[in-house]
């Protein structure tokens, strides 16, 4: 089973409260994506369903199915993503390779998977059951690792690729926790580009951060490092990315420099 | 039988009631006072063309200062709101003084609103420079209402007192109270109604020489705006030194934030009806657009169009 991509994106920006206004009015804005948690079916905000109206892709994105857990699917959750992208009209959801819960406690953090056989195999039953509740294709993307576990069986692509051959997910490169991951675990960001499945790419994702210490922190509050560009330019050698999306959560700068960022991003990414 | 305090009755009632009208004609004279001592300053210090901010002050008041630097600071990108109505700083403080006492108050993690901001701007040092500029210059004059109503009101609150002694005295000694009682509601209900007026919120108040400036500059934008000469463009410096008026923040300053050029913005930025009831009326009939949107305001407009609201 191999699912259909949400077709051409173009470039687009996170949707949040406290930019709803500003969305609406920048430039260079071709769709957005929205954290499916921070939505209520049935009382989804006037300005989202307002771009959703102009015609606007709106794309709901998950934090909290915890694929990767151990523990049972929590359905419940995967209901209320599957409704809130019936509501937006959406061509697709998605969430991350990852768990956020284990023993009944809440991480806060997206925490790394065991790239091993088993943990592989808990992943895929939970996504084929997570497809079999939403109606639309569904994508998984790459996280910014606190740690790797050790005696992993794949690369983060051999995974990746296993994952999206056995369920036909789709997959979101964020450059970002690709930039994250080569700063503070030494992967090598080229190669995780030359061996993904491109064929299954959704879309990417870029957002900003900060080095402290020697850490490079995914903060999504700070600008886009020349560096990230630069890993999404060598991914538009590879490929060309369906879409893009800036992710800014936090010490939101003026809408002046929002879209310088988003103008960047299309040029890094235009032929 | 002694006479309560060796004044007799009659007489206490006589001086009683003299003393319920006192109040009231201090208040008139007072008020009168200060109308002719402004006379004098009328010829008016000519001084620099009057900022975006002096004009706000001319037409609105404080309240529609800060409304014109939220606006200009929109506009200009430094301020970001949102349809929950919330306003969020988005870069450095502004240098205007006016305008970073505005910022400030929209700093991330402020609960910051129009209606909040305006709260702590009102009795702030950089509008009280402000308003202490526009004075010194014979354009607004000092606002004394405020002070002569708190007056009135303490000495009616003197009178009742003395009164409620009185009964209280002439009920202990017996004499008889019928007269005092219909006095002391009388006394009663003036404080009340002293009070009330007290707590009202009085608008500024341009002298003849502020409102024949702002007539000049409102009609000036409009003229400009006639011509097409383009208006929303944003950082224009020329727009703060006051000779060029152009832009959301020369809108808002003559109209009041309804006159905000983008509709979903001006909605945004306007303050929600108060519940209890209590005006809004310097805002420029702000409270009834506020969920409505623009278009149903904007001929509707603000009751201080014309020659400036109290002048």
């Amino acid at each position: 089973m191999v699912a259909d991509g949400p077709g051409r994106l173009g470039i687009g920006i996170g949707w949040r409260h406290e930019l709803d206004l500003s969305i609406a009015r920048l430039p260079g804005v071709d769709w957005v994506e929205v954290v499916a948690e921070n939505l209520h079916a049935g009382h989804l905000p006037e300005t989202l369903l307002a771009l959703r109206d102009r015609g606007m892709p709106v794309l709901p994105h998950a934090v909290s199915l915890s694929l990767g857990g151990a523990e049972p699917l929590d359905t419940a959750r995967v209901e209320q993503l599957a409704e809130v992208t019936r509501e937006l009209g959406a061509p697709m959801a998605s969430d991350h390779v990852c768990f956020v819960r284990a023993g009944g406690l809440d991480s806060g953090h997206l925490l790394p998977v065991p790239r091993t056989r088993e943990a592989l195999d808990v992943l895929v039953d939970n996504v084929e059951l997570t497809q079999s509740i939403v109606e639309v294709p569904f994508a998984l993307e790459n996280i910014a690792a606190v740690l790797e576990w050790p005696d992993a069986e794949f690369t983060e692509a051999e995974f990746l690729r296993e994952l999206t051959d056995r369920t036909g997910c789709l997959l979101i490169v964020d450059v970002a926790n690709l930039y994250a991951n080569a700063r503070n675990l030494g992967t090598d960001p080229e190669r995780f580009l030359d061996e993904i499945p491109w064929e299954r790419l959704a879309y990417t994702h870029v957002a900003g951060g900060v080095e402290r210490d020697g850490v490079y922190h995914d903060t999504h509050a700070h600008p886009v490092l020349p560096e990230v560009l630069d890993l999404l330019r060598e991914l538009r050698r590879r490929t060309e990315p369906p879409g893009v999306l800036l992710e800014r959560d936090d010490d939101y700068p003026p809408d002046s420099e929002l879209a310088a960022e988003l103008a960047a991003l299309r040029e890094a990414v235009s032929p | 039988m002694e006479d309560t305090w060796g004044i007799p009755g009659p007489t206490f009632l006589a001086i009683y009631g003299a003393l319920l009208v006192f109040p009231l004609v201090v208040g008139l004279l007072w008020t009168i006072a200060v109308k002719l001592g402004h006379k004098a300053p009328r010829a008016a210090v000519r001084g620099p063309e009057p900022t975006v901010y002096e004009l706000a002050y001319l037409a609105g008041g404080p309240d529609r200062v800060v409304d014109t630097a939220i606006a200009a600071l929109v506009d200009r990108g430094t301020l970001r709101v949102s349809s929950a109505k919330q306003l969020q700083l988005t870069g450095s403080e502004p240098a205007d003084p006016i305008e970073r006492a505005v910022a400030k108050g929209a700093r991330p993690g402020y609960n910051a609103t129009t209606r909040g901001i305006r709260d702590r701007l009102r009795m702030s040092k950089p509008m009280q420079a402000l308003a202490k500029g526009l004075e010194d210059r014979g354009l607004v004059v000092a606002d004394r209402v405020p002070r002569i109503r708190q007056v009135v009101f303490f000495l009616y609150l003197v009178v009742l007192v003395l009164g409620v002694a009185r009964l209280v005295a002439g009920i202990s000694g017996d004499h008889p109270v019928g007269f005092l009682i219909p006095l002391l509601f009388a006394a009663g209900f003036a404080t009340l109604v002293a009070r009330a007026v007290k707590n009202k919120r009085s608008g500024p108040r341009p002298t003849g020489e502020g409102d024949r400036l702002l007539h000049r500059a409102r009609s000036a934008h409009g003229r400009e705006r006639k011509r097409g000469i383009p208006t929303a463009t944003a950082s224009d410096g020329a727009m703060m030194g006051g000779a060029v008026l152009g832009g959301a923040a020369a809108a808002v300053a003559f109209g009041g934030l309804t006159y905000y050029p983008d509709e979903e913005l001006s909605a945004a930025l306007i303050p929600p009806p108060v519940s209890g009831g209590f005006g809004g009326g310097s805002s420029g009939g702000g409270s009834s657009c506020s969920t409505g949107g623009g278009s149903s305001c904007s001929s509707g407009g603000s009751s201080c169009g014309g020659g400036g609201c109290g002048g």
